[in-house]
């Protein structure tokens, strides 16, 4: 049975569902919802998700929403299958949550301010809030930086091998790269750059882009 | 040799003390002084290069983020103390889904009013009931779908206590005690119900007992 993921292919957290499900070779389909029109704020989707965000999947009978849990259902449901996005053992696993949740807490916050004051808002006509494009930039300069001395000394952020943590970036990287103008953040560091060329140019990454 | 967890006196850690607890899993604690900036020194930031707390030693091993090494030590122990990740895969996926709801929309309003209003004297903030009502506001969102959710469903992820669960006590046990924001889980039946059974487990009335902190 094809996996349906209910969001829109334009969105980051559907990206980061998409993009590991192509890695582990898993179909699906997507269900399309209209943020613009704001159909994930309305009462039939909410019966799908509470909290009225993008993605969701359908599995069978199996409901999850939050796609950082998706990806680690997915990495561990087919661990046989596609890439290893979880390392090898459970130490390395760990690793992986570790650098997981650094994107979580320590990057999403700042790129989804930039995103949202630098393309979202223009894009919709609202007015952006440009101390807090500042502020945010500033701040995940240092982050950057912090990725840039772990990268230095590893091939992806949870060891020498390729895993959800990396895969987690790919659609807010891509997105401040390309629509907000803000390459100087990957370019101008020697261990990103090479980590994010290496990750954007993965073969399930190029087709999501297709998707797009 | 039992696991180091560092910062014990701050809620993040309690996190991965309540978990190991539950696992009976030996440790031991190493104080840091967030107020003393132990945290950004040298020595600290090779162990967690973004200064935060917890970050545990195991032996050689190091790793960081307290829901990622509560993840860890509930598969590594899984057949060991409390089951916390359910029994099947899709049972673990609702245990992350509820993690992850726990992560990105309960945790930062929560932590915000707990900054402002618990620590912010210490820190020298001004206190502004204006953000208070907008935290404020953006949590009673989040916990009237806890209420709906833990009316169909004893714990968050299904008829069983999670990591999900426990994620909650910290930042939760603050809310309950000094902030004056009790009301918001009291006026909730199921939100009630559920926060004195997690919050009445032998392991949590051990962390408050043994690392009281600022509650």
């Amino acid at each position: 049975m094809v996996v349906k993921v209910y969001g829109s292919t334009r969105a980051a957290c559907p990206q980061r569902v998409m993009a590991c499900l192509l890695e582990k070779e898993v179909e699906f389909e997507i269900v399309h919802v209209d943020l613009d029109a704001g159909e994930q704020k309305k009462p039939e989707f909410l019966q799908r998700q509470p909290f009225g965000q993008v993605p969701a999947v359908e599995d069978g009978d199996f409901r999850l929403f939050e796609s950082r849990a998706i990806i680690r259902y997915y990495a561990t449901k087919y661990a046989g299958r596609g890439a290893d996005l979880l390392g090898a053992t459970p130490e390395e696993r760990a690793v992986v949550d570790q650098w997981l949740e650094v994107e979580a807490h320590n990057f999403n916050d700042l790129a989804f301010n930039l995103v949202f004051h630098l393309v979202i808002s223009p894009h919709m006509g609202l007015r952006s809030d440009l101390a807090l494009v500042h502020s945010s930039e500033q701040k995940l300069e240092k982050v950057m930086d912090i990725y840039e001395q772990r990268l230095s000394k590893s091939k992806y952020l949870a060891g020498d091998f390729f895993s959800l943590a990396d895969l987690s970036h790919l659609p807010a990287i891509r997105c401040l790269t390309e629509d907000a103008g803000l390459g100087h953040l990957v370019k101008e560091r020697k261990f990103v750059n090479a980590w994010w060329e290496d990750i954007s140019s993965r073969p399930s990454w190029k087709k999501l882009l297709t998707l797009l | 040799m039992a696991v180091k967890v560092y910062g014990p006196d701050y809620a993040s850690p309690k996190r991965v003390l309540v978990c190991l607890i539950e696992k009976g899993v030996e440790f031991e604690t190493v104080p840091i002084d967030l107020f003393k900036g132990e945290h950004k020194a040298p020595e600290f930031l090779k162990l967690q290069p973004f200064g935060s707390v917890p970050v545990i030693q195991d032996g050689d091993y190091t790793l960081f983020e307290s829901r990622a090494i509560i993840r860890y030590y509930a598969e590594k122990y899984k057949h060991q103390g409390t089951d916390l990740l359910g029994k099947t895969i899709e049972e673990r996926g609702l245990v992350e889904q509820w993690l992850e709801v726990e992560a990105q929309s309960f945790h930062p309003p929560i932590f915000d009013l707990v900054l402002k209003i618990v620590f912010g004297p210490f820190l020298g903030l001004t206190p502004d009931p204006k953000l208070f009502k907008e935290s404020e506001d953006k949590l009673c969102v989040v916990l009237d779908i806890y209420e709906e959710r833990l009316s169909k469903s004893k714990y968050l992820a299904g008829d069983f206590v999670s990591l999900a669960d426990l994620s909650h006590l910290p930042f939760t046990q603050y809310l309950v005690g000094k902030m004056g924001k009790e009301y918001l889980i009291r006026d909730r039946k199921n939100v009630s119900a559920w926060w004195d059974d997690i919050s009445s487990r032998p392991s949590w009335k051990k962390v408050l007992e043994l690392w009281p902190g600022l509650y």
